[in-house]
């Protein structure tokens, strides 16, 4: 009987036979940099990261995995928020990251074609000169790759108006468990209707559970000609909230609609200097884009609005650079956080629109209970919060009490009709919220469909449901500074 | 082969349920579901742009009963005043609004399906924006009830827009109409319906509708625009609703391709009647019974089904295009 060693040596030497030695990584300090996702509270050495560089090589690499009995995980660049690449005991993770190329791109038709580790960024700047752009944007999108958006199904600030990732995929090549390759939805030869069930739309947002993801194509969208981005400055977040709420009831749907409280101002201005007023309560990012005939006019009644709801000041982003360095700020708002706290926890929830006054006490008042700074920047339009709980990662009581307040606040996203995941997904962070979220039978209904792809849970197991690992009161073993 | 029990009693889920088992114990399917228990518009949350319904809500009762708040659910397909918002749902129903508004896959945020075994699921959610667990909602939209019983619908919502407008004109098929639409893509307009249709007695042309919605001053731009463009003869979507009242869906061949493809594609159709969905590729003509018959359904699609109704008791996949 070969020991577990012998087996993982022989494990390594057949996927060095498919891919090259190089591009198989076992010695524990090539593995470290894949111990986590951005989800920095819980680690797990993976037991090999292969890095294939064809569909044909993921193929043969899910074969191995399957003759040697060993799960595997994709994975893109890493950026996930909730533990959806968290490597599980014995798994190789197939990382996507050689698999990067743009392979067409199809201005007639709208259309590109890209591998599954190609850069979100890459391809709107691969399709600007056309006068194109691929629509969903999340903050990460300088990191995080097209098949991770569509293993979460990934939105970010300007889903209000142009939808999220499924809303932009007409297909995907996909190899599956039994290593088998599969087309779901249209091929590039294809219209953008296939008739038959929505396989396609069933697997976006499976956060990696169904297959691997080796090439996508995406639709494009018309570069808007025209934009007016403007900011409004608010005494406090329920003005600015009441101000989300008039401006959808005046029938004006922006691009984007992003709130940012003060705590999340400060980090920001103190890293990046755009001038942001270190005391105004709220501040609300609003852009409407569009063809520039009827743009002054939404943008007129925007500002008004702001100022009924008793914004101190209105400013606008006069140039593209101006509008370019005020997306910034809000994109790398996370990224500010350190100068706030040595770590933080991330949060994600959604509740209806109409409920976000009442969030936002909430999870003052949480702050208030747990005694820890809980700054917020979100997608106000959609309803979709980011708190950011501060902690420090040295004091076992800061930590038990982020996490509870974590849960505190997605219980009551839940209690107000929402959701416990907007954007990042379930992974492992949540598992144990989906039996709040969802009924038995529903539940059931998911694992029905995980088993017409993956019948013997070998692909990114342990993840989204709750396990024997996952199902009770969270105490992290290991944390680092975010 | 099972044959059709037609439910003709008004049911509640839990008689619906029994008449699954019925079904199952007697080795027949279920035949039409008798929906007339969740006819209602359940909530609409005009803040929040989104409205819950029965399945079985006339479609457009349902329209009118959003408009009264100045909202709608943006899919304008061509139907029968019978025509449900489970028949628009499970039949992916659209109309001349798709390239603006998309389809309902685009507006469904969840739903509440009653599955072959008689429980009843809870996919998706009430918000907008939702990533929790699988997308099972996608699953059922489009899947003609193969999988499962849809009983309720929570949709996302949009504003009436303030003007609609609608241009028409001529234009030769072929490389004219590929040149037309060039020429409409390097417009940097952004129309919510542009289709084509077929002229009785005359070959070789179509007649091109263009639609703009949206604030007055925009549609007055773009529809100045497109008139610049030969687009001066005022129209509306008859075209549409004439096509759809001569021919059931059933009975209509649907072609999807790229919409690079399209002018070569129309040049070599019979003469009339069609239409067509220039911006997104699609040719509906009467189809032969040749073509009517449905095109066999993938592995993973059978595997699916077989999962979800074991025993046959719903109706068949869809088809494939």
């Amino acid at each position: 009987m070969p020991s577990a060693h012998a087996k993982r040596a022989a494990l390594v030497d057949d996927l060095k036979r498919i891919v090259g030695t190089s591009h198989v990584l076992s010695s524990e300090s090539e593995l470290r940099v894949y111990e986590c996702d951005a989800y920095t509270l819980e680690k797990e050495l993976p037991s090999i990261v292969v890095l294939p560089d064809s569909t044909h090589q993921v193929s043969q690499i899910i074969a191995c995995c399957l003759q040697h009995e060993v799960p595997f995980i994709p994975r893109g660049a890493g950026t996930n928020l909730s533990g959806a690449v968290l490597a599980v005991p014995d798994a190789v993770v197939i990382s996507l990251a050689r698999m990067n190329r743009i392979l067409e791109v199809d201005p007639t038709n709208r259309r590109a074609l890209v591998e599954a580790g190609c850069v979100n960024v890459w391809v709107t700047n691969a399709v600007r000169r056309y006068g194109l752009l691929y629509a969903p944007d999340p903050s990460s999108q300088t990191a995080c790759t097209i098949g991770g958006n569509v293993a979460t199904n990934s939105g970010g600030p300007h889903t209000l108006k142009y939808g999220v990732t499924t809303n932009h995929v007409l297909g995907f090549e996909m190899v599956l468990p039994d290593a088998s390759v599969v087309w779901l939805g249209s091929a590039p030869s294809d219209g953008d209707d296939t008739g038959g069930l929505d396989l396609r739309g069933a697997v976006i947002g499976s956060e990696g559970m169904f297959g691997v993801v080796t090439r996508v194509l995406v639709n494009l969208v018309e570069a808007p000609p025209s934009w007016r981005t403007l900011l409004g400055v608010f005494e406090s977040v329920e003005q600015a909230s009441q101000t989300v709420s008039d401006i959808i009831a005046a029938g004006i749907i922006p691009a984007a609609l992003e709130m940012m409280d003060q705590l999340i101002t400060r980090a920001v201005e103190a890293a990046y200097h755009f001038g942001f007023p270190l005391d105004a309560g709220a501040l609300l990012i609003i852009e409407l884009d569009g063809l520039e005939a009827g743009l002054e006019d939404g943008a007129c009644v925007v500002e008004r609005l702001c100022l009924q709801n008793g914004a101190r000041e209105v400013r606008r982003a006069r140039t593209d650079g101006e509008r370019a360095e005020l997306w910034k700020c809000r994109k790398r708002a996370f990224g500010a956080i350190g100068r706030l706290s040595p770590n933080f926890l991330t949060q994600d929830g959604v509740v209806p629109r109409s409920k976000l006054p009442e969030i936002m006490r909430f999870i003052h008042a949480t702050s208030l209970k747990f005694g820890l700074r809980i700054p917020n920047v979100f997608h106000a339009g959609d309803g979709n919060i980011h708190p950011l709980i501060l902690f420090d990662e040295s004091d076992p009581k800061q930590v038990k009490n982020a996490v509870d307040a974590g849960n505190e606040i997605l219980s009551e996203c839940l209690r107000l009709g929402g959701s416990v995941s907007g954007e990042h997904g379930i992974g492992v962070e949540k598992a144990s919220f989906m039996a709040q979220q969802f009924c038995p039978a529903t539940i059931e209904a998911m694992l029905t469909l995980r088993r017409v792809f993956d019948p013997d849970r070998r692909c990114n197991p342990d993840k989204m449901f709750p396990t024997s690992k996952h199902c009770i009161d969270f105490a992290p073993r290991r944390q680092i500074p975010a | 082969m099972p044959t059709s029990t037609p439910i003709t009693h008004a049911s509640g889920t839990q008689v619906l349920a029994q008449a699954l088992e019925t079904a199952r114990q007697s080795g027949r399917s279920l035949g039409p579901p008798d929906l007339r228990g969740v006819t209602d518009l359940i909530e609409h949350i005009p803040e929040d742009m989104t409205a819950t319904a029965g399945c079985g809500m006339p479609w457009n009762r349902l329209q009118s009963a959003l408009a009264s708040k100045g909202q709608w659910l943006p899919l304008n397909p061509s139907v029968s005043p019978a025509t449900t918002l489970g028949d628009v749902l499970n039949q992916d129903l659209f109309g001349p609004s798709r390239l603006g508004y998309g389809k309902a896959r685009d507006y469904v945020l969840g739903l509440k399906v009653m599955l072959a075994n008689g429980q009843v699921i809870s996919p998706g959610g009430r918000v907008v924006k939702n990533v929790a667990g699988f997308d099972l909602c996608k699953l059922f939209i489009g899947a003609a009830g193969s999988l499962g019983i849809l009983l309720e619908a929570t949709v996302k919502l949009l504003p009436i827009p303030e003007v609609e407008a609608y241009r028409a004109r001529v234009c030769p098929l072929g490389t004219p109409l590929q040149a037309l639409l060039s020429d409409l893509q390097l417009a940097r307009i952004s129309p919510c319906v542009l289709d084509a249709h077929s002229l009785p007695g005359v070959t070789g042309h179509a007649r091109v509708v263009i639609g703009f919605s949206g604030s007055r001053t925009t549609v007055d731009w773009q529809t100045h625009h497109a008139e610049h463009m030969g687009f001066t003869e005022p129209a509306d979507l008859s075209h549409d609703h004439e096509f759809w009242a001569a021919h059931p869906r059933s009975h209509v061949l649907v072609q999807s391709l790229p919409t690079s493809q399209l002018a070569s594609k129309l040049a070599q159709l019979p003469s009339h009647p069609w239409i067509c969905r220039l911006g997104n590729g699609l040719i509906y003509s009467p189809a032969s019974d040749a073509q009517a018959r449905p095109h066999q359904n993938s592995a993973l699609e059978r595997l699916t089904k077989q999962l979800y109704d074991p025993d046959n008791l719903l109706p068949p996949l869809p088809s494939r295009l």
